[in-house]
């Protein structure tokens, strides 16, 4: 019977433990409620200065708001714009999320994106005025995005290997051609030029390549009102492209390698020029400090005029379904304050978006470099309200695989590829 | 009357009984696997959940997932490497389970096994990058035919339509053979002995011994494993995915993604799902076929 008892009384003790425990966790929650967290989910921090200078930043933040709590959630680039989506429609999305411009059309047609024009006018902090305009191009005159960093995409090239050749860094697009095929030499696997054509990485050859040549040479796909392929300038980048192929001065591999792998072979000095964006300085000053590389804008085809540059950006916005949205635009407004701003780009190694920013002191020659092409060069950014901008650039990028692969002339790939393009965007 | 109601109750009881056993279950499971796959349905017939107000559209998602132009592609590989996939999976999981099913020392035979099922081990990320890193142009594969050759190879293994094709039935034989492998060693292992002995009294040689003993008493796991295989491959996303994206130019191309595609590039999740809903219903067909098989058993 004693035994019974001591049984019974454990239970009774269990169950009270068992209903004390969520009511003393429910005052413990009361306690913290008066701290809201912001997830903010972006790519960026994949990157390890970048996530150093984050924390920090985001601990500064805290400080100053004691009301709020960040929680940096970060994922590969491509994952980034999958998430994005999917949690969107669950009902989960971050309350800030990195944004690359090319996905921006997409996301407001998905209803994924929040306007941010009043959030900016009501801010004494935030002038629009005082960032480059290749993000803030409107979307049916409303604003999605918080310019934060500022790449663009230029023609890297290795300084070694062209002085070995005895070459200058090229002036028009034969100087391109003649240079790749004077610096390949099979036999000891070095080649004059590589690209990314694969379908399977998220951002594919098309805008990594294909777009930058088209606005190094003033082109644009928007024409008259209609997305186009058939025009002088992509049919002259389709050429380069098919000559350097023909001449055996591209790397093997253009259909099945992915952005990352064209980087690492011109980081060990297997290839002479690539295209890619400045993000890769600071990679590069990491993964390969003693490489001899120089960075420059594509020139144009015949080396007259001025080149633009395909603009590329990391940029924040805010989810339409964001359940603390003067809490993310309090973010977002600290990390575009401009001393943030100018010390980010340091820590980053990257050029922040706003004018009046100098190269901070300390920075690297190439980014001082980067940053006096952006004042000196226009950038372009067309897939930013490009409906279907994904799979119309998926599109070319086949267009692409077809021409340097030879399968098809370069009229016949891009007929086709206008086709499709046709197709998705029903015009 | 008081006994009708005892019966009554007692039926009741019963009935509460065997509900508080399966009911939990049975609520998971619908919630985990029915709900979804009948959401997946229902999102079919209209032309974009994700998009608030998404209106209903019958059938008309259905007509451009068979209008596609790449549809002839897909349905091609799909059956060529499904073909090829199990068919290689079988030759190659019975030939290593015969093997393995010999009278060796014990420890040199557990070795053997560990090393044939290593391919099923590793996650389908880490066998994408391996093989990639063999079959680039500047990879193992190639290096090593340059050194057997004499002259630089470069062949670009998943870059040309065709080969693509092929590679990637290879690749995907050797991660799945282990399946079948150690299907076959387990229906091996039980096949009485006494039947080779009977066959061998009778002068049976070892290709009769194969053949009529071995394949017909290993019949019942070879159908199971084979539907099962079937169900497998038709489904499989991570590998292909990974290794082509279904490319080049759509040559290595799924339902599962044609169905990715169309949700993650071209954010048309009514497509996506009527895409899903399709591959559904082909599943189905093997799945009813191996639910029969299971029940014949």
């Amino acid at each position: 019977m004693k035994h019974f008892i001591s049984r019974r009384v454990l239970l009774v003790l269990l169950a009270i433990a068992l209903i004390a425990s969520p009511l003393m966790a429910q005052g413990q929650k009361e306690d913290e409620s008066s701290v809201t967290t912001l997830r903010f989910l972006q790519w960026w921090a994949t990157e390890g200065r970048v996530e150093e200078s984050l924390e920090g930043l985001i601990a500064e933040f805290e400080a100053e708001n004691p009301e709020y709590e960040v929680e940096l959630v970060s994922l590969p680039f491509g994952e980034t714009k999958t998430q994005i989506v999917t949690n969107h429609a669950a009902g989960t999305i971050a309350d800030v999320v990195g944004l690359n411009p090319p996905w921006t059309r997409e996301f407001y047609d998905l209803g994924i994106l929040e306007p941010l024009d009043d959030y900016m006018a009501n801010d004494p902090n935030f002038n629009k005025s005082d960032y480059f305009g290749a993000s803030m191009a409107p979307i049916n005159g409303k604003t999605y995005l918080a310019p934060y960093n500022t790449l663009s995409f230029f023609l890297y090239y290795n300084v070694d290997m062209f002085e070995a050749a005895g070459l200058d860094a090229p002036e028009s697009w034969d100087d391109i051609i003649m240079a790749a095929k004077k610096l390949t030499d099979i036999n000891k696997n070095k080649y004059g030029f590589s690209l990314s054509m694969s379908e399977s990485a998220a951002g594919n050859g098309s805008i990594l390549s294909l777009y930058p040549l088209l606005y190094a040479a003033n082109g644009r796909t928007l024409v008259d009102g209609r997305y186009s392929v058939q025009t002088d300038e992509m049919v002259a980048a389709m050429n380069l492209l098919r000559t350097m192929s023909e001449n055996g001065s591209i790397m093997p591999g253009t259909t099945t390698k992915t952005e990352p792998m064209v980087y690492e072979e011109f980081s060990l000095g297997n290839i002479g020029m690539m295209i890619s964006n400045d993000g890769h300085v600071a990679t590069l000053a990491q993964s390969a400090p003693d490489l001899n590389y120089g960075i420059m804008p594509i020139p144009t085809i015949d080396g007259s005029g001025k080149a633009e540059l395909r603009h590329h950006g990391w940029d924040m916005g805010m989810p339409a379904k964001g359940k603390n949205k003067d809490g993310a635009w309090k973010f977002i407004s600290f990390l575009h304050q401009k001393d943030n701003m100018e010390r980010a780009g340091l820590e980053m190694m990257k050029n922040p978006s706003m004018y009046g920013i100098d190269a901070p002191e300390g920075a690297s020659e190439k980014i001082v470099e980067v940053k006096g092409y952006f004042e000196e060069y226009a950038m372009v950014e067309e897939l930013m309200e490009m409906p279907s901008a994904s799979a119309c650039w998926t599109e070319l990028t086949k267009a692409g695989m077809q021409i340097v692969d030879g399968s098809k002339t370069v009229d016949e790939a891009l007929a086709e590829c206008q086709k499709a393009w046709d197709r998705i965007l029903g015009q | 009357m008081i006994d009708t109601n005892l019966q009554t109750n007692k039926k009741l009881r019963n009935a509460l009984e065997a509900f508080s056993f399966t009911g939990p279950s049975a609520i998971i499971l619908f919630c985990v696997m029915l709900l979804p796959l009948i959401l997946v349905v229902v999102y079919s017939f209209f032309q974009n959940m994700v998009v608030e107000n998404s209106p209903f559209v019958g059938f008309s998602n259905y007509m451009r997932f068979f209008t596609d132009p790449d549809i002839f592609k897909m349905v091609r590989f799909t059956i060529v490497f499904t073909i090829g996939s199990v068919f290689l999976h079988l030759a190659v999981g019975l030939l290593l389970a015969v093997k393995l099913n010999t009278n060796i020392n014990r420890f040199a035979l557990s070795i053997f096994r560990g090393i044939f099922i290593l391919p099923w081990v590793f996650t389908a990320a880490v066998v994408a990058v391996a093989w990639q890193l063999i079959l680039l142009p500047q990879g193992i594969l190639n290096s090593m035919f340059s050194v057997i050759i004499g002259q630089r190879v470069l062949v670009n293994w998943l870059g040309k339509p065709l080969i693509a094709m092929g590679t990637l039935i290879v690749v995907n034989a050797w991660r799945g053979y282990p399946f079948c492998m150690t299907s076959f060693l387990a229906g091996l292992q039980s096949i009485p002995e006494s039947l080779y002995e009977a066959a061998q009294i009778d002068g049976a040689g070892r290709s009769q011994l194969f053949f009529r003993i071995t394949l017909p008493q290993l019949r019942p796991v070879i159908l199971s494993v084979v539907l099962l295989d079937a169900i497998w491959t038709l489904n499989l996303f991570p590998l292909i995915w990974l290794l082509t994206g279904g490319g080049p130019l759509s040559a290595t191309d799924t339902i599962a993604t044609f169905t990715y595609r169309y949700a993650f590039v071209d954010y048309q999740f009514g497509l996506a799902s009527a895409a899903a809903t399709i591959g559904l219903l082909v599943t189905m067909v093997f799945t009813v076929f191996y639910v029969r098989k299971q029940k014949v058993d």
